[in-house]
Protein backbone atom coordinates (compact mmCIF):
# COMPACT_ATOMS: atom_id res chain seq x y z
CA UNK A 1 0.00 0.00 0.00
CA UNK A 2 1.41 3.36 -1.00
CA UNK A 3 1.97 6.06 1.53
CA UNK A 4 -0.25 7.99 1.01
CA UNK A 5 -3.07 5.56 1.54
CA UNK A 6 -1.82 4.60 4.74
CA UNK A 7 -1.90 8.34 5.65
CA UNK A 8 -5.62 8.47 4.73
CA UNK A 9 -6.51 5.11 6.60
CA UNK A 10 -4.27 6.60 9.65
CA UNK A 11 -6.71 10.19 9.34
CA UNK A 12 -10.00 7.97 9.16
CA UNK A 13 -8.91 5.47 12.71
CA UNK A 14 -7.93 8.77 14.40
CA UNK A 15 -11.31 10.53 13.27
CA UNK A 16 -13.33 7.37 14.24
CA UNK A 17 -12.04 7.48 17.53
CA UNK A 18 -12.88 10.95 17.78
CA UNK A 19 -16.25 10.48 17.04
CA UNK A 20 -16.69 7.06 19.36
CA UNK A 21 -15.62 9.33 22.14
CA UNK A 22 -18.77 10.89 21.81
CA UNK A 23 -20.58 7.95 21.70
CA UNK A 24 -18.96 6.33 24.51
CA UNK A 25 -19.78 9.62 26.88
CA UNK A 26 -23.57 10.10 25.80
CA UNK A 27 -24.00 6.21 26.07
CA UNK A 28 -21.73 5.47 29.30
CA UNK A 29 -19.90 2.66 27.59
CA UNK A 30 -17.00 2.39 29.40
CA UNK A 31 -15.48 0.06 27.88
CA UNK A 32 -15.88 1.85 24.68
CA UNK A 33 -14.02 4.80 26.56
CA UNK A 34 -11.03 2.76 27.68
CA UNK A 35 -10.70 1.75 23.96
CA UNK A 36 -9.55 5.34 23.26
CA UNK A 37 -6.58 5.33 25.07
CA UNK A 38 -2.82 3.37 25.56
CA UNK A 39 -2.51 1.41 28.92
CA UNK A 40 -0.09 4.44 30.00
CA UNK A 41 -2.24 7.23 28.64
CA UNK A 42 -2.92 11.03 30.84
CA UNK A 43 -5.80 12.93 30.38
CA UNK A 44 -6.25 16.06 32.05
CA UNK A 45 -9.68 17.62 31.51
CA UNK A 46 -10.11 20.93 33.09
CA UNK A 47 -14.05 21.16 32.18
CA UNK A 48 -15.13 17.85 34.20
CA UNK A 49 -11.87 18.74 36.78
CA UNK A 50 -10.72 15.38 36.45
CA UNK A 51 -6.68 14.70 35.50
CA UNK A 52 -4.72 11.50 35.66
CA UNK A 53 -4.23 8.26 34.40
CA UNK A 54 -7.35 8.19 31.80
CA UNK A 55 -7.90 4.24 32.54
CA UNK A 56 -7.95 4.86 36.17
CA UNK A 57 -10.93 7.50 35.64
CA UNK A 58 -13.03 4.99 33.06
CA UNK A 59 -14.39 4.26 36.59
CA UNK A 60 -15.58 7.93 37.22
CA UNK A 61 -17.40 8.18 33.55
CA UNK A 62 -20.40 6.84 34.69
CA UNK A 63 -20.37 8.07 38.11
CA UNK A 64 -19.58 11.67 36.84
CA UNK A 65 -22.35 11.98 34.47
CA UNK A 66 -25.12 10.14 37.07
CA UNK A 67 -26.89 13.44 37.72
CA UNK A 68 -27.73 14.25 34.33
CA UNK A 69 -30.21 13.05 32.60
CA UNK A 70 -29.25 13.16 29.15
CA UNK A 71 -26.35 14.92 27.20
CA UNK A 72 -24.83 15.16 23.39
CA UNK A 73 -21.14 15.32 22.51
CA UNK A 74 -20.23 16.26 18.89
CA UNK A 75 -17.78 16.87 17.63
CA UNK A 76 -17.42 19.75 14.87
CA UNK A 77 -14.37 20.29 13.00
CA UNK A 78 -10.92 18.73 13.45
CA UNK A 79 -7.41 19.12 12.76
CA UNK A 80 -5.48 15.54 12.37
CA UNK A 81 -2.10 15.88 11.66
CA UNK A 82 0.32 12.60 11.20
CA UNK A 83 3.82 12.07 11.51
CA UNK A 84 4.51 8.24 11.14
CA UNK A 85 3.38 6.51 14.13
CA UNK A 86 2.71 9.06 16.04
CA UNK A 87 -0.14 12.04 15.54
CA UNK A 88 -1.40 15.22 17.08
CA UNK A 89 -5.27 16.47 16.93
CA UNK A 90 -7.35 19.76 17.76
CA UNK A 91 -10.83 18.90 18.02
CA UNK A 92 -13.91 21.50 18.12
CA UNK A 93 -16.64 20.07 20.19
CA UNK A 94 -20.03 20.86 21.54
CA UNK A 95 -21.84 19.49 24.53
CA UNK A 96 -25.39 20.50 26.36
CA UNK A 97 -26.17 18.08 29.36
CA UNK A 98 -29.50 18.51 30.78
CA UNK A 99 -31.03 17.21 34.27
CA UNK A 100 -29.77 19.51 36.47
CA UNK A 101 -32.22 22.98 38.01
CA UNK A 102 -31.14 26.40 39.47
CA UNK A 103 -31.95 27.28 42.66
CA UNK A 104 -35.37 29.01 41.45
CA UNK A 105 -35.62 24.98 40.83
CA UNK A 106 -35.87 25.73 37.23
CA UNK A 107 -34.35 22.93 34.85
CA UNK A 108 -31.24 24.79 33.19
CA UNK A 109 -29.51 23.22 30.12
CA UNK A 110 -25.04 22.92 30.49
CA UNK A 111 -23.59 24.05 27.14
CA UNK A 112 -20.27 24.13 26.17
CA UNK A 113 -17.85 24.92 23.41
CA UNK A 114 -14.53 22.52 24.12
CA UNK A 115 -11.44 21.70 22.54
CA UNK A 116 -9.50 18.64 23.03
CA UNK A 117 -5.74 18.68 22.30
CA UNK A 118 -4.58 14.92 21.68
CA UNK A 119 -1.26 13.08 21.22
CA UNK A 120 -1.89 9.97 19.30
CA UNK A 121 0.07 6.91 18.52
CA UNK A 122 -0.16 3.82 16.63
CA UNK A 123 0.72 0.70 18.51
CA UNK A 124 0.49 -2.43 17.82
CA UNK A 125 -1.45 -1.28 14.67
CA UNK A 126 -4.10 0.22 16.87
CA UNK A 127 -4.10 4.58 17.33
CA UNK A 128 -5.10 5.28 20.81
CA UNK A 129 -4.66 8.75 22.96
CA UNK A 130 -1.65 8.99 24.79
CA UNK A 131 -2.26 11.91 26.49
CA UNK A 132 -5.70 14.23 26.21
CA UNK A 133 -6.40 18.09 27.45
CA UNK A 134 -9.60 19.10 27.46
CA UNK A 135 -9.93 23.04 27.64
CA UNK A 136 -13.12 25.25 27.90
CA UNK A 137 -13.27 27.22 25.30
CA UNK A 138 -16.95 28.95 26.24
CA UNK A 139 -19.46 28.13 28.29
CA UNK A 140 -23.00 29.19 29.19
CA UNK A 141 -26.49 27.75 31.00
CA UNK A 142 -30.05 28.35 30.50
CA UNK A 143 -33.04 27.74 31.41
CA UNK A 144 -35.21 25.12 29.72
CA UNK A 145 -38.91 25.74 29.65
CA UNK A 146 -40.03 23.79 26.86
CA UNK A 147 -37.70 21.38 26.80
CA UNK A 148 -37.96 17.41 25.36
CA UNK A 149 -36.44 14.40 25.56
CA UNK A 150 -36.30 11.64 23.13
CA UNK A 151 -38.27 8.35 23.12
CA UNK A 152 -35.42 6.11 22.05
CA UNK A 153 -32.50 7.94 23.59
CA UNK A 154 -30.44 5.53 25.92
CA UNK A 155 -27.60 6.00 28.33
CA UNK A 156 -26.93 1.88 27.76
CA UNK A 157 -26.45 -0.19 25.54
CA UNK A 158 -30.20 -0.68 25.32
CA UNK A 159 -29.84 2.35 23.08
CA UNK A 160 -31.01 1.35 19.06
CA UNK A 161 -27.36 2.65 17.91
CA UNK A 162 -25.88 -0.94 18.99
CA UNK A 163 -28.60 -3.04 17.29
CA UNK A 164 -28.31 -1.02 14.20
CA UNK A 165 -24.07 -1.69 14.19
CA UNK A 166 -24.56 -5.38 15.59
CA UNK A 167 -27.35 -5.95 12.44
CA UNK A 168 -24.19 -5.78 10.03
CA UNK A 169 -23.27 -9.03 11.02
CA UNK A 170 -19.45 -9.26 11.61
CA UNK A 171 -16.78 -7.61 11.07
CA UNK A 172 -16.49 -4.07 9.18
CA UNK A 173 -13.61 -3.77 6.84
CA UNK A 174 -10.97 -0.87 7.09
CA UNK A 175 -9.08 -0.99 3.55
CA UNK A 176 -8.88 1.64 0.45
CA UNK A 177 -12.18 0.40 -0.41
CA UNK A 178 -14.10 1.77 2.55
CA UNK A 179 -12.55 5.25 2.41
CA UNK A 180 -14.04 5.51 -0.94
CA UNK A 181 -17.79 4.05 0.82
CA UNK A 182 -17.40 6.38 3.68
CA UNK A 183 -16.54 9.79 1.47
CA UNK A 184 -19.30 8.59 -0.55
CA UNK A 185 -22.23 7.93 2.91
CA UNK A 186 -20.47 11.03 4.13
CA UNK A 187 -21.66 13.56 1.05
CA UNK A 188 -25.13 11.93 1.38
CA UNK A 189 -25.30 12.66 4.73
CA UNK A 190 -24.25 16.23 4.15
CA UNK A 191 -26.68 16.22 0.78
CA UNK A 192 -29.37 15.96 3.07
CA UNK A 193 -28.34 18.92 5.35
CA UNK A 194 -28.25 21.07 2.44
CA UNK A 195 -30.89 19.43 0.93
CA UNK A 196 -33.62 20.39 3.76
CA UNK A 197 -31.88 23.88 4.39
CA UNK A 198 -31.68 24.57 0.28
CA UNK A 199 -35.52 23.26 -0.18
CA UNK A 200 -33.66 21.11 -3.12
CA UNK A 201 -36.76 18.42 -2.95
CA UNK A 202 -34.61 16.00 -5.84
CA UNK A 203 -31.19 15.93 -3.55
CA UNK A 204 -33.12 14.99 -0.62
CA UNK A 205 -35.03 12.27 -3.02
CA UNK A 206 -31.64 11.17 -3.84
CA UNK A 207 -30.57 10.69 -0.29
CA UNK A 208 -32.90 7.63 -0.08
CA UNK A 209 -33.03 4.62 -2.68
CA UNK A 210 -36.31 4.80 -5.08
CA UNK A 211 -37.83 2.37 -2.04
CA UNK A 212 -35.80 3.56 1.05
CA UNK A 213 -37.74 4.41 4.13
CA UNK A 214 -37.35 6.47 7.29
CA UNK A 215 -39.12 6.67 10.57
CA UNK A 216 -38.50 10.02 12.79
CA UNK A 217 -40.72 8.63 15.41
CA UNK A 218 -40.42 11.26 17.70
CA UNK A 219 -42.33 13.99 15.21
CA UNK A 220 -44.53 11.60 14.05
CA UNK A 221 -42.78 11.05 10.56
CA UNK A 222 -43.14 7.16 9.25
CA UNK A 223 -42.77 5.94 5.40
CA UNK A 224 -41.89 5.48 2.26
CA UNK A 225 -38.98 8.36 2.02
CA UNK A 226 -39.86 9.28 -2.03
CA UNK A 227 -43.29 9.77 -1.40
CA UNK A 228 -42.26 12.51 1.93
CA UNK A 229 -39.77 14.80 -0.19
CA UNK A 230 -41.77 17.56 -0.51
CA UNK A 231 -43.20 17.74 2.78
CA UNK A 232 -39.90 16.96 4.52
CA UNK A 233 -38.04 20.22 2.85
CA UNK A 234 -41.15 22.29 2.20
CA UNK A 235 -42.72 21.86 5.41
CA UNK A 236 -39.68 24.30 7.39
CA UNK A 237 -41.37 27.29 5.84
CA UNK A 238 -42.93 29.34 8.69
CA UNK A 239 -39.21 29.27 10.20
CA UNK A 240 -37.32 32.21 8.84
CA UNK A 241 -34.29 30.53 8.75
CA UNK A 242 -32.48 26.84 9.32
CA UNK A 243 -29.87 25.08 9.56
CA UNK A 244 -29.00 20.64 9.66
CA UNK A 245 -25.91 20.04 10.90
CA UNK A 246 -24.08 16.93 10.72
CA UNK A 247 -21.12 16.16 12.88
CA UNK A 248 -19.85 13.50 14.50
CA UNK A 249 -20.30 9.96 11.93
CA UNK A 250 -19.51 6.33 12.80
CA UNK A 251 -19.73 4.47 9.47
CA UNK A 252 -19.29 0.69 9.36
CA UNK A 253 -18.96 -0.65 5.60
CA UNK A 254 -19.24 -4.21 4.64
CA UNK A 255 -18.74 -4.78 0.64
CA UNK A 256 -21.93 -3.28 -0.20
CA UNK A 257 -23.80 -2.49 2.56
CA UNK A 258 -22.91 -0.33 5.82
CA UNK A 259 -24.77 1.06 8.62
CA UNK A 260 -23.79 4.36 9.80
CA UNK A 261 -25.06 6.92 13.24
CA UNK A 262 -24.67 10.82 12.92
CA UNK A 263 -24.85 13.31 15.31
CA UNK A 264 -26.93 16.36 14.28
CA UNK A 265 -27.15 19.68 15.90
CA UNK A 266 -30.88 21.00 13.85
CA UNK A 267 -31.47 24.96 14.59
CA UNK A 268 -34.96 26.46 13.47
CA UNK A 269 -35.31 29.93 13.46
CA UNK A 270 -38.19 32.56 14.13
CA UNK A 271 -41.75 30.86 14.10
CA UNK A 272 -44.78 33.23 14.70
CA UNK A 273 -46.78 30.88 17.53
CA UNK A 274 -49.98 31.34 18.47
CA UNK A 275 -48.97 33.76 20.77
CA UNK A 276 -47.64 36.24 18.49
CA UNK A 277 -44.37 35.48 19.60
CA UNK A 278 -41.38 34.08 17.59
CA UNK A 279 -39.91 30.98 18.27
CA UNK A 280 -36.88 29.11 17.63
CA UNK A 281 -36.83 25.52 18.32
CA UNK A 282 -33.77 23.59 18.75
CA UNK A 283 -32.84 19.39 18.30
CA UNK A 284 -30.20 17.30 19.08
CA UNK A 285 -29.88 13.91 17.94
CA UNK A 286 -28.72 10.92 15.52
CA UNK A 287 -30.00 9.70 12.47
CA UNK A 288 -29.17 6.18 12.78
CA UNK A 289 -28.85 4.85 8.80
CA UNK A 290 -28.82 1.69 6.94
CA UNK A 291 -27.05 1.87 3.30
CA UNK A 292 -26.75 -0.14 0.17
CA UNK A 293 -24.74 0.42 -2.61
CA UNK A 294 -26.92 -0.85 -5.76
CA UNK A 295 -25.89 0.06 -9.15
CA UNK A 296 -22.65 1.91 -8.04
CA UNK A 297 -24.94 4.11 -6.10
CA UNK A 298 -24.65 4.30 -2.24
CA UNK A 299 -27.98 5.47 -0.77
CA UNK A 300 -30.23 5.18 2.32
CA UNK A 301 -32.34 1.40 2.70
CA UNK A 302 -33.65 2.95 5.86
CA UNK A 303 -33.67 5.77 8.37
CA UNK A 304 -34.63 6.09 12.29
CA UNK A 305 -34.24 9.86 13.52
CA UNK A 306 -33.43 9.34 17.24
CA UNK A 307 -34.12 12.88 19.27
CA UNK A 308 -31.77 13.19 22.16
CA UNK A 309 -32.76 16.48 23.39
CA UNK A 310 -34.83 19.78 22.52
CA UNK A 311 -36.08 22.82 23.29
CA UNK A 312 -37.90 25.87 21.92
CA UNK A 313 -36.74 29.55 23.08
CA UNK A 314 -38.43 32.73 22.46
CA UNK A 315 -36.18 34.16 19.61
CA UNK A 316 -34.37 37.45 20.61
CA UNK A 317 -32.74 39.42 17.96
CA UNK A 318 -33.41 37.12 15.20
CA UNK A 319 -31.72 38.38 12.16
CA UNK A 320 -31.26 36.66 8.54
CA UNK A 321 -28.60 36.85 5.52
CA UNK A 322 -29.35 38.41 2.71
CA UNK A 323 -27.65 36.32 0.15
CA UNK A 324 -29.16 33.28 1.35
CA UNK A 325 -32.29 31.28 -0.55
CA UNK A 326 -34.22 28.33 -0.07
CA UNK A 327 -34.09 27.57 -3.70
CA UNK A 328 -31.56 27.62 -6.47
CA UNK A 329 -30.80 31.56 -6.43
CA UNK A 330 -28.33 30.02 -3.35
CA UNK A 331 -24.99 31.13 -4.30
CA UNK A 332 -23.89 27.50 -3.48
CA UNK A 333 -25.53 26.64 -6.72
CA UNK A 334 -23.39 28.78 -8.82
CA UNK A 335 -20.29 28.09 -7.13
CA UNK A 336 -21.13 23.82 -7.55
CA UNK A 337 -21.45 24.42 -11.26
CA UNK A 338 -18.60 26.89 -11.69
CA UNK A 339 -16.33 22.94 -11.37
CA UNK A 340 -15.48 21.61 -14.33
CA UNK A 341 -17.92 18.17 -13.80
CA UNK A 342 -15.92 15.28 -13.08
CA UNK A 343 -16.68 14.71 -9.45
CA UNK A 344 -20.54 15.70 -9.49
CA UNK A 345 -21.78 12.06 -9.79
CA UNK A 346 -23.10 12.14 -5.77
CA UNK A 347 -24.23 15.76 -6.46
CA UNK B 1 -12.17 8.46 -8.63
CA UNK B 2 -8.23 8.09 -7.37
CA UNK B 3 -6.44 8.49 -4.16
CA UNK B 4 -5.60 11.78 -4.80
CA UNK B 5 -8.66 13.39 -4.79
CA UNK B 6 -9.32 12.09 -1.10
CA UNK B 7 -5.85 13.57 -0.30
CA UNK B 8 -6.83 16.92 -1.74
CA UNK B 9 -10.29 16.78 0.85
CA UNK B 10 -8.06 15.93 3.13
CA UNK B 11 -5.85 18.76 2.86
CA UNK B 12 -8.96 21.08 2.28
CA UNK B 13 -10.66 20.13 5.89
CA UNK B 14 -7.10 20.65 7.16
CA UNK B 15 -7.00 24.10 5.84
CA UNK B 16 -10.97 24.55 6.98
CA UNK B 17 -10.25 23.85 9.96
CA UNK B 18 -7.03 26.20 10.15
CA UNK B 19 -9.05 29.09 9.71
CA UNK B 20 -11.69 28.18 12.89
CA UNK B 21 -8.09 28.19 14.82
CA UNK B 22 -7.06 31.53 13.17
CA UNK B 23 -10.10 33.04 14.46
CA UNK B 24 -10.45 31.79 17.94
CA UNK B 25 -6.74 32.30 18.81
CA UNK B 26 -6.50 35.47 16.74
CA UNK B 27 -3.70 34.46 14.58
CA UNK B 28 -3.39 36.58 12.20
CA UNK B 29 -0.15 34.84 10.44
CA UNK B 30 -2.22 31.38 10.34
CA UNK B 31 -5.06 33.25 8.69
CA UNK B 32 -3.43 34.77 5.71
CA UNK B 33 -1.99 31.91 5.13
CA UNK B 34 -5.18 30.25 3.79
CA UNK B 35 -5.41 32.47 0.99
CA UNK B 36 -3.03 32.33 -2.00
CA UNK B 37 -1.37 35.97 -2.24
CA UNK B 38 -3.39 36.98 -4.91
CA UNK B 39 -6.71 35.45 -2.69
CA UNK B 40 -9.91 36.99 -2.51
CA UNK B 41 -12.56 37.57 -0.11
CA UNK B 42 -16.43 38.69 -0.08
CA UNK B 43 -17.76 38.57 3.24
CA UNK B 44 -21.59 39.42 4.48
CA UNK B 45 -20.58 40.12 7.74
CA UNK B 46 -18.33 41.98 8.73
CA UNK B 47 -19.02 43.71 5.64
CA UNK B 48 -15.67 43.24 3.87
CA UNK B 49 -15.06 42.43 -0.28
CA UNK B 50 -11.36 42.94 -2.12
CA UNK B 51 -7.70 41.18 -1.59
CA UNK B 52 -7.19 38.43 1.22
CA UNK B 53 -3.88 40.39 2.27
CA UNK B 54 -5.48 43.64 2.73
CA UNK B 55 -8.10 42.78 4.72
CA UNK B 56 -7.00 39.72 6.74
CA UNK B 57 -6.13 42.54 9.54
CA UNK B 58 -9.64 43.93 10.00
CA UNK B 59 -10.68 40.30 10.22
CA UNK B 60 -8.74 39.90 13.40
CA UNK B 61 -9.95 43.32 14.09
CA UNK B 62 -13.55 42.21 14.48
CA UNK B 63 -13.64 38.69 16.33
CA UNK B 64 -10.93 40.35 18.82
CA UNK B 65 -13.89 42.56 19.46
CA UNK B 66 -15.59 40.01 21.08
CA UNK B 67 -13.74 38.90 23.91
CA UNK B 68 -15.10 35.29 23.67
CA UNK B 69 -15.39 33.98 20.82
CA UNK B 70 -16.15 30.33 19.38
CA UNK B 71 -15.91 29.29 15.93
CA UNK B 72 -16.58 25.52 14.10
CA UNK B 73 -17.73 23.99 10.97
CA UNK B 74 -19.67 21.45 9.66
CA UNK B 75 -21.00 19.29 6.71
CA UNK B 76 -17.85 20.12 4.75
CA UNK B 77 -18.65 19.42 0.79
CA UNK B 78 -15.26 19.57 -1.19
CA UNK B 79 -15.78 18.95 -5.26
CA UNK B 80 -11.93 18.34 -6.79
CA UNK B 81 -11.59 18.89 -10.39
CA UNK B 82 -7.43 18.13 -10.71
CA UNK B 83 -5.78 21.38 -8.82
CA UNK B 84 -8.82 22.94 -8.56
CA UNK B 85 -12.10 22.74 -5.92
CA UNK B 86 -15.56 24.58 -4.61
CA UNK B 87 -16.75 24.15 -1.15
CA UNK B 88 -19.57 24.46 0.98
CA UNK B 89 -18.93 24.78 4.66
CA UNK B 90 -21.74 25.40 7.21
CA UNK B 91 -20.53 27.34 10.23
CA UNK B 92 -21.08 27.45 14.04
CA UNK B 93 -20.48 30.18 15.85
CA UNK B 94 -20.62 31.48 19.57
CA UNK B 95 -19.95 35.40 20.28
CA UNK B 96 -19.96 36.80 23.85
CA UNK B 97 -19.18 40.48 24.03
CA UNK B 98 -17.70 42.64 27.02
CA UNK B 99 -19.16 42.73 29.76
CA UNK B 100 -20.52 46.44 30.35
CA UNK B 101 -21.66 48.16 33.08
CA UNK B 102 -25.42 47.04 33.26
CA UNK B 103 -24.76 43.31 32.90
CA UNK B 104 -27.43 43.01 30.13
CA UNK B 105 -24.73 42.21 27.42
CA UNK B 106 -26.20 39.46 25.17
CA UNK B 107 -24.24 36.78 23.13
CA UNK B 108 -24.40 36.57 19.54
CA UNK B 109 -25.38 32.71 18.18
CA UNK B 110 -24.25 32.41 14.51
CA UNK B 111 -24.71 30.30 11.65
CA UNK B 112 -23.62 30.41 7.86
CA UNK B 113 -21.76 28.99 4.99
CA UNK B 114 -18.15 29.88 3.03
CA UNK B 115 -18.58 28.92 -0.44
CA UNK B 116 -14.79 28.50 -1.32
CA UNK B 117 -12.76 28.11 -4.40
CA UNK B 118 -9.58 26.26 -4.19
CA UNK B 119 -6.47 25.94 -6.27
CA UNK B 120 -3.32 23.93 -5.44
CA UNK B 121 -0.42 25.82 -6.31
CA UNK B 122 3.25 24.75 -5.82
CA UNK B 123 1.67 21.33 -3.88
CA UNK B 124 0.03 23.69 -1.64
CA UNK B 125 -4.58 24.19 -1.13
CA UNK B 126 -5.30 27.49 -0.67
CA UNK B 127 -7.86 29.80 -0.94
CA UNK B 128 -8.60 31.88 -3.99
CA UNK B 129 -11.84 33.26 -2.84
CA UNK B 130 -14.31 32.86 -0.22
CA UNK B 131 -17.63 34.01 0.02
CA UNK B 132 -19.43 34.32 3.28
CA UNK B 133 -22.96 33.74 3.24
CA UNK B 134 -25.03 34.75 6.41
CA UNK B 135 -27.81 32.10 7.40
CA UNK B 136 -29.21 34.00 10.57
CA UNK B 137 -28.53 35.26 13.97
CA UNK B 138 -30.11 35.24 17.64
CA UNK B 139 -29.07 36.69 21.06
CA UNK B 140 -29.29 35.33 24.03
CA UNK B 141 -28.59 36.80 27.83
CA UNK B 142 -24.89 35.46 28.70
CA UNK B 143 -24.58 32.79 31.57
CA UNK B 144 -21.36 32.38 31.71
CA UNK B 145 -20.63 29.02 32.65
CA UNK B 146 -22.03 25.90 34.40
CA UNK B 147 -25.13 26.13 36.91
CA UNK B 148 -23.71 26.53 40.53
CA UNK B 149 -26.67 24.41 41.86
CA UNK B 150 -26.17 20.53 40.92
CA UNK B 151 -29.62 19.31 42.27
CA UNK B 152 -31.64 17.33 40.04
CA UNK B 153 -34.15 18.71 37.72
CA UNK B 154 -37.59 17.11 38.34
CA UNK B 155 -38.46 15.71 34.62
CA UNK B 156 -34.93 13.69 34.93
CA UNK B 157 -37.26 10.16 36.30
CA UNK B 158 -39.09 10.62 33.07
CA UNK B 159 -36.59 11.35 30.97
CA UNK B 160 -34.26 8.32 32.60
CA UNK B 161 -37.38 5.90 32.14
CA UNK B 162 -37.96 6.09 28.30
Amino acid sequence: MDELQTHLLDERAIRRQLSFNCRAVDRLDVDLWRSLWHPDSELDDEVRGVRGAALDLADRLTPDYASWAVHSHQVTSSAVEIDGDRAVSETYVTAILRGHQNDAGEAVDDHHRLTYLDHWSKRDGRWAIDRRRVTNGLSWHQVVTAGRVGRWTRRDREDPSYELFASLGGEDSAGFDTLMAEREIRGQLHNYCRAVDRFDVPLWRGVWHDDGTLDYGDVGERGRAADMAEHMTLDHYPWASHTHQSTSSIIAVRGDRAVSETYSTNILLARLSISDELIDSHYRGRYLDTWSKRNGRWAIDHRRAVSDLGWDQVCIGGSVGLRAHRDREDPSYKLFASLLATDLESA
Amino acid sequence: MSVEVLAAESEIRLQLHKYCRAVNELDAELLISLWHADGTIDCEEPALRGAAADLTGELIDWHRSWPERFHQLTNWIIKVDGDSAVSETYTLDVLRPAPGRKGDELDSHRRGRYLDRWSKRDGRWALDHRQFVRNYEWRQQVFAGSVEVRAQAPHQETAVAR
